[in-house]
Formats: structure tokens, sequence, C-alpha cells
């Protein structure tokens, strides 16, 4: 009795302590090869740095021979831009959707989560197009427009269920105090659904950050390449230079690393306070 | 002044109709209490009258202007909510600023302020806290306040308001028993300072009895009756209002006309066959119609003394200290519940004996309106109160 009922929670941990470990490991790789010169590389790929393999070449090689702080601008600007447009836009249609009643509303409920079934890539040669037309090809504002409207749907599906649980009586108690409603929008609805809004920033930034695909079509220019397409210019069809693809590709996880942590934070945060009545 | 007037006011959800045609007069100052058992539509009027659903038919005057098509705000309402609906993530004070920090002036609504200067808001809030005793608890969050702190801090956010109307919705509902009892009198001590016009919504008929000036009795969407507390009580206009008022409520025996009078008429009861003399004006009813007579169980008693002598097996005790209530055998219909002294030594199982006066009993027709009662004896009618206004 007494010991099946620690196995249970063992087994969970375990489970969950494989599954850390799976998908740490090639994090772990890239990173510790980074530090290492080339022949440390390829001998032992599984070791850590020692004294005699400890090499910072590839960063080296990374910030000389390439405009990789140009990459990580463009990166970092998409993205927080992005992420900005999905949050606002997206909060603000699923409050129109949650709270108002207009005709149709149900009908454009259905519209927008259809985007979340159907992946944004299907479309890439009418997006492309559209982008060519609009003469946006090789900018960073083709990017946004297509990173807004791919993490859209999915924003306001979690957004909208997060406000419909918003109680009544505080949207009406705020009426009463002749709030009007966008005030009720900025200051009431939308930091208590902070949460939210931070799930749904991790959830859109990290494809967006990882993104190679739209990149390479829409915007694969010198000063427009984001750091995920910068990469690739390490990488030939005969050498790749090692050294440099796991150093750049360490110093891409930083960025992410730490809007992750600013918005788990909130995340934690919110669900404390919410969770004390 | 803010006189209340509603004038036919009726609400449908779709084809169902949820009010049908309310007709109340509410003068200023006055602490009306909408009461009735859920379901009945008491809440749905006070969101009409709060303006936070339409009105589908009928005039609603404030002050004597027609307020149906304006927003709570204009209509310059407050509202107390069952849940408090303290917005979480603000402080006390904010809390009960933040209506008062914005205006309707500027763009979108007064989306970037607009409203009343600093000092003028702080001035009110601290005055609203202190005749709340809120002072000490200005800067903490509503999570850290217990129900009853939570409850003064929602009336603070009316008073600073200064509306024409306070509404209140179940205030007391999510308070436990010791603690409503105070807010009770808090409210009602509020109501005196205030000198507000006060609309209150309850399902409990102690809070009605204790803090009204006027009672609405609401059943079914209808207004069943509007009165003081003392009117609904001694003279109920029906029989709802008689079962619905009064705790325990009436007891209810059926009976046939046998024959009207001017002032009086005599009833054979289905009980036990017992013919009495109510002193009730008759009205439309005639010899053979089905009536059924009411008496309540505190003017009822154990033994003969009294000119209404009933007799039953006893099925329930409660002994409450002060009183007893017995619950009588009634066949197939609610049991007859008699408040009798706290001394008595009846048991379950005995057969008892018990007596009413012929002054105290009501009679209902078959539709179930009450015919106006002729007796003038002054334990069982109103007494005439010198309140206010």
């Amino acid at each position: 009795m007494k010991i099946s009922k620690r196995i249970g929670p063992l087994g969970v941990h375990a489970i969950l302590l494989t599954y850390t470990v799976i998908a740490l490991f090639p994090i772990l790789l890239v990173v510790m090869n980074s530090f290492k010169s080339k022949k440390g590389i390829f001998r032992d790929p599984l070791a850590f740095p020692d004294a005699t393999t400890f090499d910072l070449v590839g960063f080296e090689k990374v910030i000389a021979r390439s405009s990789f702080d140009v990459y990580f601008s463009n990166s970092i600007s998409v993205t927080v831009i992005s992420l900005l447009l999905v949050l606002m836009l997206g909060a603000m249609a699923a409050w129109a959707l949650a709270e108002y009643d207009f005709p149709g509303s149900d009908l454009m409920a259905l519209y927008l989560a259809i985007g979340i079934m159907i992946p944004i890539r299907l479309g890439t040669v009418s997006l492309l197009k559209m982008i060519v037309a609009m003469g946006l090809v090789n900018t960073l504002t083709a990017l946004v427009l297509v990173y807004t409207a791919q993490g859209l749907p999915l924003a306001i599906f979690i957004l909208r269920e997060f406000m419909a649980q918003i109680p009544n009586d505080l949207k009406e108690a705020a009426r009463c105090d002749g709030v009007s409603e966008y005030r009720i929008f900025w200051s009431i609805i939308l930091p208590l659904v902070r949460p939210a809004l931070a799930t749904v920033a991790v959830f859109t930034m990290i494809p967006i950050w990882n993104d190679l695909w739209f990149p390479l079509i829409l915007a694969p220019g010198e000063d427009t390449a984001t750091v995920t397409l910068g990469i690739q210019q390490f990488i030939g069809q005969y050498v790749t230079d090692w050294n440099a693809v796991l150093a750049s590709l360490t110093l891409a996880i930083v960025p992410i690393l730490i809007l992750y942590v600013i918005f788990s934070r909130q995340l934690i945060r919110g669900l404390t306070s919410g969770a004390v009545k | 002044m803010a006189d209340i007037t509603l004038s036919g006011i009726n609400k449908s959800y779709g084809k169902v109709e949820v009010l049908h045609g309310i007709d109340i007069d509410i003068k200023h100052g006055e602490f009306v209490v909408f009461v009735g058992p859920s379901g009945c539509g008491k809440s749905t009027l006070l969101r009409l009258i709060a303006g936070l659903e339409p009105i589908t038919d009928g005039v609603l005057k404030i002050a004597g202007n027609t307020v149906n098509d304006l927003t709570p705000s204009q209509r310059k309402i407050a509202m107390v909510f069952q849940s408090y609906a303290l917005y979480p993530h603000m402080t006390v004070y904010k809390n009960m600023a933040f209506g008062l920090t914005l205006g309707n002036k500027g763009p979108l609504g007064g989306l970037f302020g607009g409203g009343e200067n600093k000092k003028l808001i702080d001035e009110k809030v601290q005055k609203a806290a202190k005749s709340l005793q809120l002072e000490d608890y200005l800067d903490r969050y509503p999570r850290e306040l217990s129900g009853g702190q939570r409850q003064r801090v929602a009336i603070g956010r009316a008073i600073v308001r200064d509306p024409n109307v306070f509404l209140f919705d179940e205030p007391l509902s999510n308070l436990d028993a010791a603690l409503r009892v105070n807010t009770r009198l808090e409210i009602a001590k509020l109501h005196q300072d205030l000198d507000a016009t006060i609309i209150y919504v309850t399902h409990d008929q102690i809070e009605a009895m204790t803090l009204a000036d006027k009672i609405v009795v609401v059943n079914d969407g209808n207004v069943a009756q509007f009165g003081s507390p003392l009117e609904l009580y001694h003279h109920p206009a029906n029989k709802f209002v008689a079962g619905f008022i009064g705790s325990p409520s009436m007891n209810f025996l059926e009976g046939t006309v046998i024959s009207v009078g001017n002032k009086n008429i005599e009833i054979t009861l289905e009980h036990d066959g017992t013919t009495v003399h109510i002193p009730a004006h008759p009205d439309t009813t005639d010899i053979g119609d089905k009536v059924t007579v009411g008496v309540r169980p505190e003017h009822m008693q154990e033994g003969t003394d009294l000119s209404f002598k009933l007799k039953a097996k006893v099925n329930v005790v409660e002994r409450l200290g002060d009183a007893s209530y017995l619950y009588l055998d009634n066949g197939d219909k609610d049991p007859l519940c008699i408040k009798t002294d706290g001394h008595s030594i009846t048991k379950p199982g005995d057969i008892v004996e018990f007596c009413s006066d012929f002054s105290a009993v009501h009679v209902f027709d078959a539709t179930g309106n009450a015919l106006s009662r002729t007796t003038t004896d002054s334990r069982y009618t109103a007494p005439q109160l010198n309140i206010k206004n």
C-alpha cells in the first residue's frame, strides 16, 4: 500500500526527468561544442570543453566574418514588434468576440479559429505574390505582417476563453462607475488576463524567432536576414564551419531565453495572485 | 430629489416575458426592498433600473427625467453587487477612486483620464473610508480583506460617486450569519446618514422587514404587493404575500363559505368541519365558494381560551428557548405550525387543542386575493407609525 503510493509520483518524475534530458540534450550539445576547437568537436563531441579543447574561435568567426549584429537586431525587432501586434490586436479581437454580441460574431470566431488548424505555410505562394505586389520584398515589414497573421488565431482563441471567465459583475460594476468600454478593456480586463497574455506571448514568440521559412522566401537579403537565416551562410554544400554554426546558435538562444524568463515570471505571478481568493 | 417612477415596465428575453407591467412609485429618501423567491424577476428589475439591461417596454423616470436610454453612470446610480465585484488588481483606495478618475471627455471615451482632480478625489475617498472604518485598509488589495470588509469597500465605492440612487443586489448573501446582522445594521445606519434613495434586492424576508421603509413583493414577474413592512404583515393583499412575509409562514386551511354578512363571513373548514365567523368584508364571494383562511403561527396558542378552536396531532416540536414551534398533522397539506411558549411540555405524538382569535384570521378567495379585514383589534392591525418623509 505504502510502496504503491510512492511509486506513482516516482514514476511520473522518472518520465518527466527522461523527457527533460531528451529535450535538453541537443541544446547542451550545441552550447558545449560551441566552446571547443574544431578538433575537439570531432574527436569527442560528447565531452565537455577542457583546457586542451577550449576555444572561442567559433564566436570570433561569427563576430568578425558576418554581420551577426544586423541579423540579431533584425530577429529581435521582428519578434518583438510581431509579438506586440499579436498581443494587442489579439486581445482586442478576443474582447470583442467574448463580450459583445454582434451579428456574425460566432461565424467570425469560427473563421479566426480555422487559422489555428491550417498552417500559414500552405499559403506561401499567394503570400509571396501579395508581398511582391505591395513592394515589401526584402523588408522586415513583410515578416512582421506575416508573423502577426500567423500568431493571431491562437492568441484570440486563448484570450477569448480567459476573458469569458472574467465575472460579469466586474464589468457591470465598472459600467455603473461610468467607466468607458475602452477603459474597461485597458484598465480592468487586460490586467486580469495577464497570465493568459504571458502564455500567448511565449507560444507566439518562439516559432517566430526560430522560423527559417519566411525569412528565406520573403526577406533573404543581407540587410534583412534574421539569425536563423544568417547562420546558413556557415553551412556550405562542401564545407560546414561547425564552430561558427554552433557559436551563432548559442548566441541565438540568449535573447529568447531572456524573453521567456520575463514572461514566465508574469505567468507564475498571475497564477498565484488568482489562487488566493 | 430623486423620485423613481416605474410605469408599465416589461422585460422579455426573446419570446419569454419575465416582467409583466411593473408600476412602482418610489419617493426620494425611501429605502425600498424588492423581495421574492428565486427567479421571480426582482434582480432583473434592479438591473433594469440600473441600466445594465435594456427595458423592453414601459417608462422609467429618475428625478423626473425619462432614463430608459441612458447608461448607468448617466442615470447617476451606484450599485453594490452580491459578489462585491471589486477590481482584484487595485488597492482599496484605487477601487474607490477609480470611477472618479475618469471623465467622459477626451478621445476614446476618457481612456486617457480627464476625471475630477486628485485632491477632490482624495477628500471623497478619505471621507467614505472614515465613515466605513476602512482607513487602515486603503493600501490593501481586495484579496487581503475579509468578506465584511470587502462589502464595505463595495459600499464605499458607491458612496464616493455621490449617486442619486443606491442599488444593492443581495449584498449580504455571501456573509456569515453574525456578520450579516452587523452589516444589516450598518446599512440601516448608512441610509439614515446619507438621506439617499436606496433600492435593495433580497430573498431574505428578515432583511426586507428590518431594513425597508417600503417592501415590494415580487412574484413571477408581477408586483404582488407594495407597502410598508407592517402593512404587508398585517394586511397582505393576497395569499402569496401572506405566506411569504412572516416566519414560520402563515398556516392555511381550506373551507367553504356558508353565509355572508355585511362585515363578516362564515366559513366551514375542511380540516374538522368547524364553523368560523371571520370579520372580513365578503366582497364578491358568495355562499358555496371555496376560500382559504390563514392564521399566523404567532397568533395561535395552545389551549381553548380564544374564539377559534382547533385540535390536531403534533408531528414535530422545535424548541428554540424563548419559544417552541409545534408542527401539527394536516393530512396531505402543509403541516400547521403554532408558536407556543418555550416552556411548553408538548411532545410529538400528543393531540393538542389550540386556538386563535377570529380577528387574527385572514380570508383569501379562490383566486388567492385577500378579502379586506374589518377587525379593529389593534393587536392584529398595522400600527400608525410616524416615520419621516
